[in-house]
């Protein structure tokens, strides 16, 4: 498996470096010019471009058409999957701290305006990641980069359609209604577990998460014929 | 001793197309000719034994073993070339060595350099700026790097120049000597076929027509060419394709010597080359029609 993620880092040193550099940059770039930046959502942020660089590695191969070489290497399919999955959490995970850790610097530095603590960020920062990564992954799998893209568009155009069709039939409230009820839900387990426990139940809740996704990725790498 | 590669009763079903029922085996060092027209089912049958394609009947056992129990280690004794090679083209030749080298516990760098130079194969420069054919030999030599015991090659001579085609050709007979390595080859190419191959395996339309030795088939078939009143005495032979022609009939039997008795001087009757065994196995005059 570790011969994969290897590789995986070797063919795509080059993009990957160059995402890294780019949001590097970009980050404290866009915190100094900010007069107030939320810590969370700069947490949130970095996860998203963290988990983001994998998706794109896993979305190349499907579009250079190499899952051909590579499920002719003497590796299982699982092997495969296991390895996007390790490789893909490294990389997020690096991606997303050294992200987080530039604008600690830049903040540090006296540019940008921090709200907030940094107790939580790198809890948002892991469960943003995770919840990309678990979603997202299996379907990259299957349909590559163009898929991924497809994807994210059509959700978007969902998105629009229902807070449009909410504006127009007025089910506005119950769409709040229903974001709302989630996340006070999960919110709502705050008082009985205690920060402590909540934060656990969390990361649980995301290792749980990536652990089902990974098995349908494995299911549906399976089944792929290239 | 077992097969190096035996296929049973192999189908697989994709919209229109279907492979049916196809069965062969390739004898451990030997090279076996996988011929048919196109979208005869040869790249498919090809990603199937690799199981980069799932067979929905029959099975695929590669030495011995289930070819999807044993999928990597199997893999770890096959070497392939694909039709359309796909390599990570931003690598150097050099590295996609080193790359694709780590994978496979038998890797053979000194053959690796060997074999790059003797291709005259640029080691610095990027896969991407590789003509096909030069591509086709990079397949090549990964392949031959970790000392395959089978090697697939699916169409590996199509857009070569003469020159490599034969050095490839007597390069791969040179490699069943050792008499543990075989070879699978695919091509439409039929001088190929008729230089090195040891067994034929021709396919049309998803079914396998014929199986066996190429020497038997290019020794004991024969054409007969003849006008139409031919074509009842035919029914006495057995007869393995025909098509009408402007002269009458042609056909393909099984039996030359049946044929010469048969005919006599009122038909031309010949040894079939793997020519018109392509052209007419399979063909039925009513298809000519139809066509």
């Amino acid at each position: 498996m570790w011969t994969l993620v290897r590789r995986d880092l070797i063919l795509d040193r080059r993009m990957v470096g160059l995402n890294f550099v780019m949001y590097l940059i970009m980050g404290p770039v866009f915190l100094s010019l900010m007069s107030e930046a939320p810590v969370k959502l700069i947490a949130g942020w970095a996860g998203i471009v963290g988990a983001m660089i994998p998706l794109s590695l896993v979305g190349r191969e499907d579009k250079f058409k190499t899952a051909t070489l590579t499920c002719s290497l003497p590796v299982t399919r699982d092997t495969v999957v296991a390895s996007r999955y390790v490789g893909g959490w490294v990389l997020a995970l690096g991606g997303g701290l050294a992200i987080l850790a530039a604008c600690y610097g830049t903040f540090l530095a006296g540019l940008g305006h921090p709200v907030g603590g940094w107790g939580g960020a790198l809890l948002v920062g892991f469960v943003t990641i995770g919840l990309i990564m678990a979603g997202l992954l299996p379907f990259t799998m299957r349909f590559g980069l163009v898929g991924l893209i497809g994807f994210l568009v059509f959700t978007q155009v969902l998105g629009i359609v229902a807070f449009l069709s909410a504006a127009l039939f007025g089910g506005h409230g119950m769409l709040r209604k229903l974001i709302g009820g989630v996340a006070g839900a999960v919110k709502a387990l705050q008082e009985p577990l205690g920060p402590v426990g909540y934060d656990l139940f969390l990361v649980a809740a995301v290792v749980v998460l990536n652990v089902a996704s990974f098995f349908l990725s494995r299911w549906i790498y399976r089944r792929r014929e290239f | 001793m077992d097969s190096a590669l035996e296929l049973t009763g192999v189908g697989k079903c994709w919209g229109e197309f279907a492979l049916r029922d196809v069965s062969f085996q390739l004898p451990p060092g030997y090279i076996t000719g996988l011929v048919g027209p196109n979208g005869a089912g040869k790249t498919t049958l090809v990603k199937i034994v690799l199981d980069l394609v799932r067979a929905d009947a029959g099975s695929v056992r590669v030495f011995g073993h289930d070819h999807r129990a044993d999928g990597a280690s199997l893999r770890s004794r096959i070497g392939f070339v694909h039709d359309r090679p796909t390599c990570y083209d931003h690598l150097a030749v050099q590295q996609l060595g080193a790359l694709v080298g780590s994978f496979y516990a038998t890797w053979d760098e000194e053959t690796f350099q060997r074999l790059t130079r003797e291709f005259e194969l640029p080691s610095r420069r990027r896969v991407s700026a590789l003509s096909r054919g030069m591509k086709v030999k990079l397949g090549l030599v990964l392949a031959l790097s970790h000392r395959a015991e089978l090697l697939i090659l699916d169409e590996p001579t199509t857009g070569l120049d003469p020159v490599f085609r034969r050095e490839l050709l007597e390069r791969l007979s040179g490699l069943i000597s050792d008499g543990r390595t075989s070879v699978l080859f695919s091509t439409q190419i039929l001088t190929d076929l008729e230089r090195i191959a040891d067994f034929v395996v021709f396919l049309r339309r998803g079914e396998v027509l014929y199986e066996g030795v190429k020497d038997d088939l290019v020794d004991r078939w024969a054409v007969v060419r003849g006008g139409p009143e031919i074509g009842s005495e035919l029914e006495a032979l057995s007869v393995r394709g025909t098509r009408d022609t402007q002269m009458g009939i042609e056909a393909l039997v099984e039996d030359l010597e049946a044929a010469r008795r048969i005919f006599g001087e009122r038909a031309v009757v010949e040894h079939a080359t793997l020519d018109d065994v392509f052209l007419l196995l399979g063909a039925t005059r009513d298809e000519e029609g139809r066509s």
